[in-house]
């Protein structure tokens, strides 16, 4: 394959592996941010952690997979990003740290007060992780100040901009509506029906959000839509997105979480697909200059690189794949509460 | 720690200087504050694995440590 057709592979999955991420993990985060107030009593907190207690710690592997195939595949973006953006992804670093912490030791001791210590460990581990990867992807749609050394010139006050924290937003509603559709597959009795509530609300909320998002970005950055008016067949991906978010909604109406939860899951892959093709082919755009911005083409690895990679993708991602889908196999069903649990 | 100390100057050994790769944009004192912050929840985490390691022993085995034909869940004097 030539240096140009590996530069555009590598960037369909780098963003194969954040979607991914933002499908596996946005349930579990949700969770944790649901917690809270979906469970109201020490069972029901147990309860939540064995919903997802299988599952967090694979899922979360997908954001170390994007991090490392980004430092081979693009290393001038993760020079940059990882510099720039250091101590947000230190406080978002932090937070995961305490957050599985907190899955292994809270149920270790029989004290409330330990227990509450930890389930609010647990939850503000979710928060910030739920909120920080919108803002994140809030900071590469918009651009930031870089210069002709490809380096980041702004603060970390440049990330928390207005426009940032709206996607952060948007982010974490999308990932608190995924996790209570998740609470719907494995729970029942008052957690599903508490969780059915937060299910709907949050998708209202993602919805308002996400048209509210778009609209502001038409404004802020009119040249992400370069490509819609390039190709119009890249509308196919908002439309689908539409359509799969209505989906949604009916069978969240209907009470058929399974389907509500596969329509959750294609939403976010579509409102990524969105992201994506708006992005295409910077990786990361300069806001004060647009010759700066990284592209998939000044920022990768050599044509070697790229074409072993490729060749540890296509044997290493089947295998992730098969094992993640054979845990999810093995502890299907509704989540219970019972000795050697959480 | 041997393994770190051992190849400086060197990160990549022969390759690349710890002075070459450095980040030029971030300031030492986020780095000082992360070496700290780092230390700390460490070092948290380290004392909290103790206390729960000295519960455990303290708490000592579980009841199916029982001998055969004892009644569930009382205690076996040795």
């Amino acid at each position: 394959m030539s240096h140009e057709v590996l530069q555009n592979v590598w960037y369909l999955l780098i963003g194969v592996l954040i979607t991914g991420y933002a499908i596996l993990d946005g349930f579990d985060l949700g969770v944790g941010v649901l917690s809270p107030f979906v469970a109201r009593n020490d069972r029901e907190r147990r309860l939540l952690l064995n919903a997802i207690g299988p599952f967090w710690d694979g899922n979360e592997v997908w954001l170390l997979t994007a991090g490392g195939t980004l430092f081979a595949a693009f290393p001038h973006v993760y020079a940059t990003v990882f510099s720039g953006f250091y101590l947000a992804l230190m406080l978002l670093l932090f937070a995961l740290i305490v957050r599985a912490v907190s899955f292994e030791f809270r149920s270790k001791v029989e004290s409330k007060g330990w227990r509450r210590v930890w389930d609010w460990v647990f939850f503000v581990g979710s928060f910030l992780p739920a909120l920080l990867t919108g803002v994140a992807v809030g900071n590469v749609v918009r651009g930031v100040p870089l210069d002709a050394q490809m380096e980041f010139t702004g603060s970390v006050f440049t990330l928390l901009n207005p426009f940032s924290l709206l996607v952060g937003l948007t982010g974490l509603v999308m990932f608190l509506a995924h996790g209570a559709i998740y609470l719907m597959v494995k729970t029942n009795g008052a957690v599903a029906e508490r969780a059915k509530r937060w299910a709907v609300t949050g998708w209202i909320a993602l919805v308002v959000l996400a048209v509210l998002t778009t609209f502001v970005a038409v404004m802020d950055v009119p040249a992400r839509f370069d490509n819609y008016l390039r190709a119009p067949i890249a509308w196919v991906v908002p439309l689908l997105t539409a359509i799969f978010l209505a989906a949604m909604r009916v069978n969240l109406g209907q009470g058929k979480a399974g389907k509500a939860f596969l329509f959750s899951a294609l939403s976010i892959a579509g409102l990524m697909g969105i992201f994506g093709l708006a992005n295409y082919p910077y990786l990361l755009p300069a806001r004060n200059a647009v010759e700066y911005g990284l592209t998939i083409y000044n920022a990768s690895a050599s044509r070697n690189t790229l074409t072993v990679m490729f060749i540890i993708a296509l044997i290493g991602m089947p295998l992730v794949i098969a094992y993640t889908a054979y845990i999810y196999y093995v502890f299907r069903g509704k989540a219970r509460v019972e000795e050697g649990g959480y | 720690m041997a393994a770190e100390f051992g190849r400086q100057p060197w990160v990549v050994y022969g390759l690349l200087k710890t002075q070459d790769a450095v980040s030029v944009v971030v300031p030492a004192w986020q780095i000082l504050l992360t070496i700290i912050l780092f230390a700390v929840v460490y070092a948290l985490l380290l004392a909290l694995l103790i206390y729960l390691l000295k519960r455990e022993f303290d708490h000592g085995p579980e009841s199916e440590q029982a001998a055969p034909g004892a009644p569930m869940g009382k205690e076996v004097t040795a």
